[in-house]
């Protein structure tokens, strides 16, 4: 063989039996091959075997049947970012002429999902409010719903949902339900028979800001059905952006506690400032959604919003003059980061709808990172008395 | 300034910080703002609606193909599901090649035909079937030239025209040929799609897609699904891809002269039963590929003998031909259609398609040109 072929068929490098790599690596290759076309057609070839990283990817793979795993569930589909997961979860299971029921105190991403796109598609969708369970029975009784999309907790203003009495309502109804778990952790949450869980793993399970990625997770009938819906549209995740967050995952438990724990402490001391008409976060003992979220999860997260005592301009210049918590969307990464929720979270509701997701001028949500909270609390002092003084 | 300078410089500039001459892996998924009354004054907020690294690759194909933007995807179907999701809603009609990708028709059959939207799978390559194909809902006209795995051309030009005519965008799937060969925009299409898994990237290290269009309100349609639905590039495979593209002509303009090499090889062969590559005078649609390409590419198939089962001894005793489905890699790769890529279609439409038992696809690599050669007839000689 010449040296210019054998620059493209490169050396293999196989391990001795039973010698194996520690951290799985990063299979970079688009392609799979076969000794011979018989042998990459068996039933097991197909089932454990890989072929092309559109369908399924080693790397990724792992990534998947630990996702499944944490989330207590049989199967996964891992995808290039939280928003094609809730897109491949949804789509797959609706058509033409049917209903989609959402709540107005979600995610802004799903709300333009459900009320931009999917209205091409002939769906149509009822917008209702998690804890109006009166609305959610009648909509659910229409013949033509047939699917419900929630998150536990809310972004951003952190409702508790009652998941046990969502999911016994969507049974009798038999309407299927998607839980975005993002902000309740795959740790959370899998003892509800919930039909699909979706995670944007961009948040906790990276933990690092530095990968986006997403998750489908179910039982193995629900992932069979999907699967070939991630074929088609090709929302694959890359097997690079897997590695990050497998590498992310071995500090999931130990981040999520202290996220857990400082946003407690910060939530604590913005409750006690004069200029904080009220704090949102479920670990709060006084907070509404305290008993239910410490029955359904423990832990609630990094995640807190607050109402400031103040207008835009006050907010704003509160916001602008944080120094350690860095302004910009996403959540759950080391740094802490803080967002004003009108501007980034509420720009398509009107003011009405706005005003049922508990959302106003003043509205600042923070996402607790791993710094000391001394260094959090000190920095959150100084930006009142800059602001308010 | 020619194709291979801009394919190296376009859409990267030197890292103003460092003076890095690469654009860096910007691996962030946020961007932080100076203060809010300044949002988004940087061009960026959230990894999923906008990532430097993946911006310097839309750029840059944006150069290459002669279009006003880009948008880049998870994968080749991810980006040709952008285009059928933007063009088309509940009630409308879209008239597809029918021998498009079966990825392609998997994705129209059995996802958009759901949400009431409607297809014709035609013959492309004859405008006058197009014009017929055309309702008064019709919303998108879907290409790809040349097909995959027959080769069977598409004229732009006469399709574009028709589009044009009736308001119609018109999108082709240049995956095959590249802007290097083929310029659909400048033919007069209003939409580029690509797989950049195969050439651009062109070492089989990762998998990705883009779209690049004629117009702004194009862009802006097809950038808002980008970002809705979620099924974004991922900085890595940005980086890589641009690494990849700064050589595309480079490996084009090698391959091509070797899958010259093999088609004329084969085609003289007694166990070869029929040879189709572009650039073969024997090639039915020979004229049409010299007039909208400045070269044939390096894709060809061929039919031996005896059908399957020969096909698939042939397929089992290659030994530098990597038998494994992708294409456009440094790596020579056969694949058996029948068997592998369209094994889940009818046998009658593969028939209507010109897909036959005996059909071998071959992606001809970078190797010496003699090895292939060399493995082919030993092959070749043994059925």
């Amino acid at each position: 063989m010449k040296k210019e072929t054998r620059v493209t068929h490169q050396p293999a490098v196989d391990l001795p039996d039973g010698n194996r790599s520690v951290v799985g690596p990063v299979y970079r290759s688009v392609k799979f091959t076969f000794p011979t076309i018989q042998s990459g057609m068996t039933a097991e070839a197909r089932r454990d075997g890989f072929d092309y990283t559109r369908d399924s990817n080693p790397t990724t793979r792992q990534l998947e049947c630990l996702s499944a795993e944490l989330q207590g569930r049989d199967d996964a589909i891992c995808v290039a970012s939280g928003m094609a997961a809730v897109w491949l979860s949804v789509v797959a299971n609706l058509s033409a002429g049917d209903r989609i029921i959402i709540f107005v105190e979600c995610y802004r991403p799903i709300r333009t999902l459900v009320r931009e796109r999917l209205k091409h598609f002939g769906i149509n969708y009822s917008m209702l409010s998690v804890h109006d369970h009166a609305s959610i029975a009648k909509e659910f009784v229409a013949e033509d719903t047939k699917l419900l999309i929630f998150e536990a907790p809310t972004n951003p203003m952190l409702q508790v949902p009652d998941i046990s009495a969502i999911v016994t309502l969507a049974k009798q109804h038999g309407v299927t339900t998607v839980l975005d778990n993002t902000f309740g952790g795959l740790h959370n949450h899998g003892q509800y028979e919930i039909d699909y869980y979706v995670h944007s793993l961009t948040k906790y399970a990276s933990g690092h800001g530095d990968v986006m990625g997403g998750a489908v997770i179910a039982n193995e009938a629900n992932i069979r059905k999907l699967k070939p819906w991630a074929v088609n549209m090709g929302s694959t995740m890359d097997p690079g952006a897997a590695f990050l967050i497998l590498r992310g995952l071995r500090t999931y438990y130990l981040r999520y506690r202290r996220h857990s724990e400082t946003a407690l402490v910060i939530a604590e001391f913005l409750q006690g400032n004069a200029h904080v008409k009220r704090v949102f976060y479920p670990g709060l003992t006084n907070d509404p959604g305290h008993a239910l979220a410490q029955q359904q999860m423990g832990e609630c997260g990094g995640v807190l919003s607050f109402d400031l005592d103040a207008d835009r301009e006050q907010t704003w210049a509160f916001i602008d003059a944080l120094d350690l918590f860095l302004t910009t969307s996403s959540v759950g990464s080391t740094e802490s980061l803080v967002a004003p929720v009108k501007l980034y979270f509420a720009r398509d509701l009107s003011e009405e709808e706005a005003a049922r997701a508990g959302i106003n001028d003043g509205t600042v949500r923070l996402s607790v990172g791993l710094e000391h909270p001394d260094d959090l609390t000190a920095d959150l002092e100084q930006a009142f008395a800059k602001t308010f003084e | 300034m020619g194709f291979t300078t801009k394919q190296i410089h376009a859409g990267v500039v030197p890292d103003p910080h460092t003076g890095s001459i690469l654009t860096p892996v910007y691996q962030s998924t946020t961007f932080v703002q100076d203060s809010v009354d300044e949002y988004l004054a940087k061009g960026y907020s959230y990894s999923r609606s906008g990532n430097p690294t993946v911006r310097a690759l839309e750029e840059k194909l944006t150069v290459l193909e002669n279009g006003f933007d880009c948008t880049c995807y998870s994968t080749g179907m991810a980006a040709i599901q952008a285009v059928v999701q933007a063009t088309l809603s509940a009630g409308d009609h879209a008239v597809i090649s029918d021998v498009a990708y079966g990825g392609t028709y998997r994705l129209c059959t059995k996802i958009y035909q759901r949400y009431g939207v409607e297809f014709s799978f035609v013959n492309t390559a004859s405008p006058e079937t197009v014009e017929m194909a055309i309702k008064d809902n019709t919303r998108l006209i879907l290409t790809e030239t040349p097909a995959n795995p027959t080769l069977k051309l598409t004229d732009i030009e006469a399709i574009s025209a028709i589009s044009k005519a009736h308001g119609i965008p018109h999108a082709v799937d240049n995956t095959f040929l590249t802007p290097f060969f083929q310029r659909p925009l400048e033919l007069g299409a209003d939409i580029v799609i690509h797989s950049t898994t195969k050439y651009f990237d062109g070492h089989n290290a990762t998998v990705g897609g883009a779209v690049i269009t004629k117009t702004g309100p194009l862009d802006e349609s097809i950038r808002f699904v980008q970002n809705a639905s979620g099924v974004i590039m991922s900085p890595w495979v940005a980086w890589l891809t641009l690494q990849g593209s700064k050589t595309l002509s480079i490996r084009m303009e090698r391959q091509t002269a070797n899958a010259q090499a093999v088609a004329e090889f084969l085609e003289a062969h007694s166990k070869v039963a029929r040879v189709s590559y572009l650039g073969l005078p024997s090639f039915e649609q020979h004229a049409l590929a010299k007039s909208q390409a400045s070269g044939f590419g390096a894709m060809l198939c061929f039919e031996v003998d005896n059908g399957a089962e020969a096909g698939k001894r042939l397929m089992d005793s290659v030994k530098l031909c990597t038998l494994a489905e992708n294409l456009g890699s440094v790596e020579t790769l056969i694949t058996h259609p029948v068997t592998m890529t369209h094994a889940d279609v009818e046998e009658s439409e593969r028939r209507r398609v010109g897909i036959t038992d005996g059909l071998v696809r071959l992606s001809v690599g970078l190797e010496d040109v003699e090895d292939l050669i060399e493995d082919l007839g030993q092959a070749l000689d043994g059925l």
